[in-house]
C-alpha cells in the first residue's frame, strides 16, 4: 500500500505537534544578510530578512551542521571592506 | 413551558437542609455570611400591566413559592429544619426611580431570624413599574429567581421566560455517590490548581475588586454559537495555561441550576491541555470534561469537605479561579431585567459571563489583596483574544495565540526613549576627539598616576603605531595582560587605535583560565609587564611586549586606521558556572551606540568624575571608564583591587568625584560603612549590578549614601556591558523580589518570552531576551553555541522594521512589571517542576530572606531515592528556627512553593573549589531528624528506645534526642505512652510526663522514681513581656497543637496550654464541666490573679474557656476570649432530644450492646459509663451506636485504638450534656473553619452569651482540625490579641 504524498499543511500540522523544548521538535537553519547562522522552529514564519539554508531537522542536528559550515564568523560587510583593503 | 416549574409550597412538610442550605445557615450562625450576600432580583414592567394586576399576581407567587414561604426551625443540638407556613408582605413603594429601587434594596438586610424576604413594587415615572425582590441567599439565588420569574409570568398570564434547562442533580443514592466521589478524588489528585499570579506584594486585603467588558455583538454570536460555556471555559483554561505553564489544570466552574431552592454552586473542571493542538480540538475535551462532570455531580461542599480533610489541600480546593456562565432567560415583551444576582464571590477571580441583547458581557471579580485592577482587566483581554484567534483559526496550535498584543510588545519591549543621533566614530575615535578640545583636562587618576586627556591619547598613539608594526590589524587579538589602571587603559586604547581587538587578562586570575584564553582566542599580541612575563604560557606563539621595553615617544597622530563597524573591539571571556571560559566577540559599531546612549542615560557631561570599581575582567568595568572618558570627563581608578569602604568614600572625596560604579554587594559594605560614620561625600549618582538588590538593601543604598539617583544595571557580556538598567531617583519603593532590571538602552529591546518564544503578559515569568544592533557577534571559534543562543529576532521586523536582527536568550527569568520595567526571577536552568508547578527557587529563596537572621537561603529540589523534595537551606538563624522558617513561608507563598522542610546550616557546605557542594546537603532537618544516637543503658532504656524507634520509625534515634524533635506527634505520643503503660502497669505516665521529660533517659529515671507529675498545664514559652495566653486543650489532643502559633506569636508572648481531661488516668465518672475547669482555674489563678490574661479555646476547649471565665470572675483582667472553631453539643447526646427508632430497632440495637459489652476488654470502663447513663441517655446512646457506619470496636483498652477514642467521645458526651454555658460579659473573638461552615456544623455563637462578641472570621481553606495550625489564623488572632492587649 502506498503513502499518500505529505502536504505541505499535513506537514506543517506534524511540525506543530510538539513543544519547541522537545527534543524531537523540528528547526531549520537560517542565514541572515550578514552571513549569520542560526536556527528557527520550522514551523514558525521565517523572520524578515533570513532565508532558508538547511533542515529541517532536531535542533542538535541542525547546530552540529552550523558548526561545519559557519567557518568564518565575520559578518559579509566586513569580509568585503578586508577583502578591499587587502586588494588595495 | 416553564409551568412545572412553579411548586405549591402550600402541601409542602418541613424537611432538614440541603448542604448548601446547612453551609449557608452555619455562616449566619456564626454572624459572617463571607461570599454569601442578599440576592436581589429587580425587574421592570411596562404600562401594559396595572398595578393591581401585577400586585395580584406577586400575592399568588409570594403565598405559594417556597422562596418567600419558608421558615427555619432550629431543634435542640443544632439540627435545622425548613418549614413552609411562613409569609413574605408585598410592599407598594410608591412612587420612584431606579436609583430608590436599588438603594432600597441594598438597604435591605433579610436575616434568618426576622424578615428573610422583600418584595417592593414601585410606581416608575414612566407609567410602569418596577419589583425587586431581596431574599437571604439561603432563600435564593439565580436558578430560584428563574421559576420566580416563570411563576410570575404565568400569575400574569403571559407567554415568555425560558425554557427550563436540564438540572444536572447530585446522584441520590449512597453508592452511586460514593463512586462519584473516589472519581473526583482520583481526578482532583492529578490535576492542579491554577491561579492567576498575584502582585508581587500581596496584601491581607479582602475587599473585591470589578472590572467588566462588553463583547462587540459579532464575536458575541460566534461565541454563542459554538458553545458559550465550552468556548470560555476552553479559553481560561487555555489562558491560565499560559499564565501558569500547568497542562493539567483545574478550576470552578459554575453548575446553573433552575429549581425552587438553592444547591449545588461550583463544580472542578478538570482540564488536560496540549497546547500544541488547536482550539476546536481543546474545546471538544472540555465539552467533554463538563458534561462527564456534570453526570457525576457532586455538591461543592461533599468535593471541599474532602479535599479538606487532606493537611495539604488548596485553599480554594475546587480551583482558585471560577467561571459562571449565566444561563439565558429570555423575558416576556415589555419586561426588562434591571438586576440579577452574581453567583457567591467566593474564589480569587470569578468570572461571570452573560449574553445581552448588546453582546456577552464579561464580569471579572478579584481579591484586590492579590490583583490589581490592571491585571483584571488584561485577563479579560487575554480571554478575549484566544477567544477570537481560536474561533478564527481552530486548526492552529493554541500555543502560538499571541496574549500580548504588537502595541503592548512596543511599549513593554521598548528602550529608554533617545532620539539623539549616534556617532558613527568608534568608542577610541570619541575618546581621542578631547585630547584635541581639552588637552591638559584630567582624564585618569589611579595611584600616582595622573593622565591628562593629550598625554592618555599621546602615549596610546605611540604604542598603537608600534602595534601597527607588529601587524596588528583588523580581526587582530591583543591581550592585555596589565592590572587595572591607567597603563591598561592606554594599551586597550592603543590595541583598537592599531585596528586590532582588545583581550583583558587578569594577571591575578588563574594561571590555567588565562592560559586557555590566551590560547582559544588566537592572540597574537600580548602588552604586559615584565613582572607578569612568567605567568604566559610556554610555546605561546603571540609576540609579547613589556610596557616596560617599550619607550617610544608620545605622539599627537594616531596610526591612520579605517575602523569598519563590524570590526572586532574587543573579546571578554565569561566565565560560565561549567566548561571552560567563552570568548564573547564584540563589535564596534554596537560598542560605541552602547557607549553613547549610556552616557545619555547616566546623564554623564565633561564634568563627570567618576569612580569605577568594577574589575576589568567584567565588560562592564571597561563601560565605566570608556564612557566618562568619550564625554570629556574623567575617571578614578582604584590602584588595588581591595580598597576598603573608607579608602573608596575617602578616594571619592578627595578627588570630587559625582557617580560611582560599583559591584552591588561591595556597594552594601560602602552604605553600611557610611551610614555608621555619617561619612557619604556628595555624589550625584551611583550605579551598581551583578546580583539581585533586596528592597532593604535598595533602601540602604537610598539612606546612606546620599545620592540623587540610582542605576541598577543588568546584562550578559553577551548582550554588551550593560544593556539593560533600572533608574530613579534614590528612596524608590518597588513592590517584587529583587529591584527592576529596569528596559533597554540604545538600539536594543528587552522580551519576556515563554518557552514557545511568545512574549509573556506581565506578571508571568518567562525567559528574558535581549534583541536590536546592541549584541555581540557571538562566541570566538564557536558557530554552533553562537547559533544556539543568538536567534533570528522575529519582533524587530514588526516593531522597528529591522531585518535580519537576532536576539540573545539570556537563560534569566524574568517577567514584566506593570510600568514595562522588567524584574528578575532566577536562572532559567534552575527552575523547577513540582506537581505541574513551575517553581522559580529563588522566590522562595527571596522569601526566607526577608527574615532578618537568615544571611543565605538555598532551595533545591532534591532525589531522594524515587521522591523528589523540595528543601530549603538557610544559613544564620538559630538551628531549631527551621519549623518557624516554614510557617512564615506560608503566609507569603502559594502552598505549591512551599519547601517541605527548612533546614538550617551553620554554613553552606562547599568543595575544595569553594563552590557550593549540592551533595553535602543535608536531606532533613539535622536538628529535629538525625538524634545524637546515644545508645541506651539499662532494661528500661532499652525497651522505650526500641519502643519509640518503631513508633516515630527513628531508627538512629538515641536515649538523649527529644521525642517531639524526632518527629514524635500527638497521636504518637499517644502511642508512646500506651506501649509505656502496658510495659509498667504501676506507674500512671501522663502526656504531661512526656512533656516534661521528652527523652527515652528523662522518662526512663522518671519511671524508675515511680512518679508521675500529676500536672494538669504545660509552659509552652515561659516567659515574655506580654500577658499570658492560656490556651484550652479540644478532645483528645495534647497541647502540642498550640506549638506553631506560639511560635507565631513571638518571643514576647507567654503561653500555656492545659492538657486534656481526656488524656488524663485518674478518671472520675460524672465528673463535671466545672469540676475539669477548677483545676486550670487554681493554676491560672496561682499564676496571674490580678492580671490581665488572654485566652484561647478550640472545640470543645471554648467550653473550657468560657467556664474557666466564670469562675475567675473578677479574679483575672480577661482581655480576650479567642474562640476557634467552637460546636455546641450536637444532637446525638443533647438533654430533651428524644431518639426515633424505628419498630423493633432499639430491642435490637440493645442486643446488639449486650453481646458487645460480653466481649469487650473495657467491660468494666463501659459497665461503669453505661451504668451513669439515664434513661434519655441510653437511649442518645443506642441510637448513636446504630447510627455508626462501623461496628463497635475491640481494640482498647489503649490509648488510640479506636475503643479508648469511642469511650473517651461518649464520655466526654456525658460531661458536656450537663453544661450549658451561661452569658458573661466578656470581650470574644470567634473563628471558624471554612470547612466547618460548610459542613453546617452546630458552630457557637458567642453574640448570644456576650454582647462584646464580634462576628466570627472565617479562616476559609481549612478545617476544624487543621486550623488551630494555619497561618492565616494565626495572623489574625495576633491581630485580635496585640489590640486587646494595647486597649
Amino acid at each position: 500500500m502506498s503513502h499518500p504524498p505529505q502536504t505541505s499543511l499535513q506537514m506543517q500540522a506534524s511540525l506543530q505537534a510538539h513543544s519547541l523544548t522537545h527534543p524531537q521538535a523540528q528547526w531549520c537553519i537560517l542565514r541572515n544578510h550578514e552571513g549569520r547562522y542560526s536556527v528557527h522552529p520550522a514551523a514558525h514564519d521565517l523572520p524578515v530578512g533570513w532565508c532558508l539554508a538547511g533542515g529541517p531537522d532536531t535542533r542538535d542536528a541542525c547546530l552540529a551542521q552550523i558548526a561545519e559550515t559557519w567557518t568564518d564568523m565575520r559578518p559579509e560587510a566586513l569580509k568585503a571592506a578586508m577583502r578591499a583593503e587587502g586588494a588595495a | 413551558m416553564s409551568k412545572d416549574l412553579v411548586i405549591d409550597t402550600s402541601a409542602m412538610k418541613p424537611r432538614r437542609l440541603g448542604d448548601l442550605e446547612k453551609r449557608i445557615f452555619a455562616h449566619e450562625q456564626v454572624g459572617e455570611l463571607a461570599a454569601f450576600v442578599p440576592e436581589i432580583l429587580i425587574l421592570g414592567l411596562d404600562a401594559r400591566h396595572s398595578e393591581a394586576q401585577i400586585a395580584d399576581a406577586l400575592g399568588t407567587v409570594l403565598n405559594h413559592h417556597p422562596a418567600f414561604t419558608s421558615r427555619f426551625e432550629q431543634r435542640p443540638g443544632g439540627e435545622v429544619w425548613r418549614h413552609f407556613d411562613g409569609e413574605t408582605p408585598l410592599t407598594l413603594c410608591g412612587m420612584g426611580l431606579r436609583a430608590d429601587v436599588r438603594h432600597r434594596c441594598t438597604a435591605h438586610r433579610p436575616v434568618l431570624s426576622g424578615q428573610m424576604a422583600f418584595a417592593d413594587l414601585w410606581t416608575a415615572r414612566s407609567g410602569g413599574h418596577f419589583l425587586a425582590l431581596t431574599l437571604h441567599p439561603i432563600l435564593a439565588d439565580d436558578g430560584v429567581f428563574a421559576t420566580i420569574e416563570a411563576a410570575l409570568w404565568r400569575e400574569l398570564g403571559i407567554m415568555g421566560g425560558a425554557e427550563a434547562a436540564p438540572v444536572p442533580m447530585p446522584a441520590e443514592d449512597r453508592a452511586t455517590r460514593a463512586r462519584d466521589l473516589s472519581g473526583w478524588q482520583n481526578l482532583l489528585d492529578s490535576y492542579a490548581v491554577a491561579r492567576i499570579p498575584p502582585r508581587p506584594a500581596m496584601t491581607e486585603d479582602t475587599t473585591r475588586l470589578r472590572v467588566s467588558r462588553l463583547l462587540p455583538a459579532p464575536l458575541s454570536e460566534r461565541l454563542q454559537a459554538a458553545g458559550t460555556e465550552s468556548v470560555l471555559a476552553t479559553a481560561l483554561a487555555l489562558v491560565l495555561h499560559r499564565y501558569t505553564g500547568l497542562r493539567n489544570l483545574r478550576f470552578a466552574l459554575g453548575s446553573p441550576a433552575v429549581s425552587d431552592h438553592r444547591h449545588v454552586g461550583v463544580m472542578p473542571l478538570c482540564a488536560a491541555l496540549d497546547p500544541f493542538k488547536g482550539f476546536g480540538q481543546a474545546q471538544t475535551r472540555i465539552a467533554r470534561a463538563i458534561a462527564e462532570g456534570r453526570a457525576h455531580l457532586l455538591t461543592a461542599e461533599v468535593l471541599i469537605q474532602d479535599r479538606l480533610s487532606r493537611a495539604d489541600a488548596d485553599r480554594h480546593p475546587l480551583g482558585a479561579v471560577s467561571l459562571h456562565v449565566l444561563p439565558g432567560r429570555d423575558l416576556p415583551e415589555g419586561i426588562t431585567r434591571i438586576a440579577r444576582p452574581l453567583p457567591p464571590l467566593a474564589e480569587e477571580v470569578v468570572i461571570v459571563a452573560e449574553h445581552r441583547s448588546e453582546g456577552l458581557r464579561l464580569i471579572a471579580d478579584a481579591e484586590a489583596g492579590l490583583f490589581t485592577e490592571a491585571q483584571i482587566a488584561r485577563l479579560l483581554t487575554h480571554l478575549e483574544r484566544m477567544i477570537t484567534d481560536g474561533l478564527d483559526r481552530p486548526e492552529a496550535p493554541t500555543a502560538r495565540i499571541a496574549l500580548v498584543s504588537q502595541q503592548e510588545l512596543d511599549a513593554l519591549s521598548a528602550p529608554y526613549a533617545d532620539d539623539t543621533p549616534i556617532d558613527r566614530r568608534a568608542t577610541h575615535e570619541i575618546i581621542a576627539d578631547h585630547a584635541r578640545a581639552t588637552p591638559d583636562k584630567m582624564a585618569v587618576i589611579c595611584g600616582e598616576d595622573r593622565l591628562t586627556h593629550g598625554m592618555l591619547d599621546a602615549r596610546a598613539n605611540a604604542l598603537a603605531h608600534h602595534l601597527v608594526t607588529l601587524n596588528v590589524g583588523a580581526e587582530v587579538p591583543v591581550a592585555i595582560l596589565i592590572e587595572r589602571g591607567a597603563d591598561a587603559m592606554v594599551a586597550i586604547l592603543a590595541a583598537m587605535k592599531a585596528g586590532g581587538a582588545y583581550i583583558p587578562v587578569e594577571p591575578d586570575h588563574p594561571e590555567s583560565r588565562n592560559h586557555h584564553i590566551l590560547s582559544d582566542a588566537g592572540v597574537r599580541v600580548v602588552l604586559t609587564r615584565r613582572r607578569y612575563r612568567d605567568r604566559l604560557p610556554d610555546g605561546l606563539s603571540a609576540t609579547v611586549l613589556c610596557l616596560e621595553d617599550f619607550t617610544d615617544p608620545p605622539r599627537l597622530d594616531a596610526p591612520q586606521v579605517a575602523i569598519h563597524p563590524d570590526q572586532l573591539a574587543y573579546v571578554m571571556y565569561t566565565s560560565g558556572s561549567t566548561g571552560k571560559p567563552k570568548g564573547v566577540a564584540v563589535e564596534h559599531g554596537p560598542l560605541t551606540d552602547h557607549n553613547q546612549t549610556t552616557a545619555r542615560v547616566y546623564e554623564m557631561s565633561s564634568e563627570s568624575r567618576e569612580l569605577p570599581f568594577l574589575p576589568f575582567s567584567s565588560d562592564g568595568g571597561h563601560e565605566r571608564w570608556m564612557v566618562p572618558l568619550m564625554m570629556g570627563g574623567s575617571v578614578v581608578v582604584p590602584d588595588g583591587p581591595l580598597w576598603t569602604p573608607e579608602q573608596t568614600l575617602g578616594a571619592m572625596r578627595e578627588h570630587g568625584c559625582n557617580n560611582a560604579s560599583i559591584p552591588t554587594t561591595y556597594l552594601q559594605q560602602l552604605a553600611e560603612w557610611a551610614e555608621d560614620t555619617d561619612s557619604a561625600p556628595p555624589m550625584r549618582l551611583y550605579s551598581f549590578g551583578g546580583e539581585g538588590l533586596a528592597q532593604s538593601t535598595f533602601d540602604l543604598l537610598s539612606r546612606a549614601l546620599k545620592a540623587g539617583t540610582l542605576i541598577n544595571g543588568y546584562g550578559p557580556t553577551e548582550t554588551i556591558m550593560t544593556p539593560m538598567v533600572w533608574k530613579v531617583a534614590a528612596g524608590t519603593r518597588f513592590e517584587g523580589v529583587y529591584a527592576p532590571l529596569g528596559r533597554a538602552v540604545g538600539d536594543r529591546r528587552a522580551y519576556v518570552l515563554d518557552p514557545e518564544m511568545m512574549p509573556c503578559p506581565q506578571g508571568v515569568v518567562g525567559e528574558i531576551y535581549l534583541g536590536g544592533t546592541g549584541v555581540a557577534r557571538g562566541y570566538v571559534g564557536k558557530p554552533d553555541v553562537t547559533a544556539d543562543r543568538f536567534i533570528p529576532d522575529p519582533f524587530g521586523p514588526l516593531l522597528d522594521g529591522t531585518s535580519g536582527a537576532r536576539l540573545y536568550r539570556t537563560g534569566d527569568l524574568g517577567r514584566w512589571r506593570e510600568d514595562g520595567t522588567i524584574e528578575f526571577v532566577g536562572r532559567v536552568d534552575l527552575q523547577i517542576k513540582v506537581n505541574g508547578y513551575r517553581i522559580e527557587p529563588g522566590e522562595i529563596e527571596a522569601a526566607l530572606l526577608t527574615d532578618a537572621d537568615v544571611s543565605e537561603a538555598l532551595v533545591l529540589l532534591r532525589e531522594d531515592g524515587a521522591a523528589k523534595r523540595l528543601l530549603g537551606y538557610v544559613v544564620g538563624p538559630e538551628l531549631s528556627a527551621g519549623e518557624a522558617l516554614l510557617a512564615g513561608l506560608e503566609a507569603k507563598l502559594p502552598r505549591h512553593m512551599l519547601p517541605e522542610a527548612v533546614i538550617v546550616l551553620e554554613k553552606m557546605p562547599t568543595n575544595p573549589n569553594a563552590k557550593l557542594d549540592r551533595a553535602a546537603l543535608p536531606m532533613a532537618p539535622i536538628q529535629t531528624r538525625k538524634g545524637a544516637g546515644v545508645p541506651p543503658e539499662g532494661e528500661a532504656e532499652e525497651a522505650i528506645l526500641t519502643l519509640w524507634r518503631e513508633i516515630i520509625g527513628a531508627p538512629e534515634m538515641g536515649v538523649t534526642d527529644d521525642f517531639f524533635a524526632m518527629g514524635g506527634k500527638s497521636l504518637l505520643a499517644l502511642k508512646a505512652l500506651a506501649g509505656m503503660r502496658k510495659r509498667w502497669p504501676g506507674t500512671a505516665l501522663t502526656i504531661a510526663d512526656l512533656f516534661d521529660a521528652p527523652s527515652v533517659r528523662a522518662i526512663a529515671a522518671r519511671i524508675e522514681a515511680g512518679g508521675q507529675t500529676g500536672r494538669s498545664a504545660i509552659a509552652l514559652r515561659a516567659s515574655g513581656t506580654k500577658p499570658r495566653l492560656y490556651c484550652f486543650p479540644g478532645l483528645l489532643v495534647s497541647t502540642r497543637e498550640y506549638l506553631r502559633l506560639t511560635d507565631y506569636l513571638g518571643p514576647d508572648q507567654p503561653v500555656t496550654g492545659f492538657l486534656c481531661h481526656s488524656l488524663n488516668e485518674e478518671k472520675r465518672l460524672n465528673v463535671s464541666v466545672e469540676e475539669v475547669v477548677a483545676q486550670y482555674a487554681d493554676h491560672i489563678r496561682r499564676e496571674s490573679a490580678g492580671q490581665p490574661v488572654a485566652f484561647l479555646g478550640w472545640s470543645w476547649g471554648g467550653l473550657l474557656a468560657w467556664e474557666a471565665a466564670r469562675q475567675l470572675q473578677g479574679e483575672v483582667d480577661l482581655r480576650l476570649m479567642g474562640m476557634v472553631d467552637v460546636c455546641d453539643l450536637g444532637t446525638d447526646f443533647m438533654p430533651g432530644v428524644t431518639p426515633e427508632f424505628a419498630p423493633g430497632e432499639r430491642e435490637a440495637l440493645a442486643q446488639d450492646l449486650q453481646v458487645w459489652l460480653g466481649k469487650t476488654r473495657m467491660r468494666a470502663q463501659w459497665d461503669r459509663l453505661i451504668g451513669a447513663m439515664d434513661a434519655e441517655c441510653y437511649d442518645q446512646f443506642l441510637r448513636f451506636i446504630g447510627n455508626e457506619a462501623e461496628p463497635l470496636p475491640f481494640d482498647g483498652p489503649e490509648i488510640s485504638s479506636r475503643e479508648h477514642t469511642f469511650w473517651v467521645l461518649i464520655d466526654n458526651a456525658l460531661v458536656f450534656r450537663q453544661h450549658r454555658p451561661a452569658p458573661l460579659d466578656l470581650p470574644v473573638a470567634s473563628f471558624s473553619a471554612g470547612d466547618s461552615l460548610s459542613r453546617g456544623l452546630n458552630l457557637m455563637d458567642w453574640r448570644r452569651l456576650s454582647t462584646r462578641a464580634t462576628p466570627a472570621e472565617v479562616v476559609n481553606g481549612t478545617n476544624h482540625l487543621h486550623i488551630i495550625g494555619e497561618t492565616r489564623f494565626h495572623s489574625r488572632f495576633k491581630a485580635r490579641l496585640d489590640a486587646a492587649f494595647d486597649d
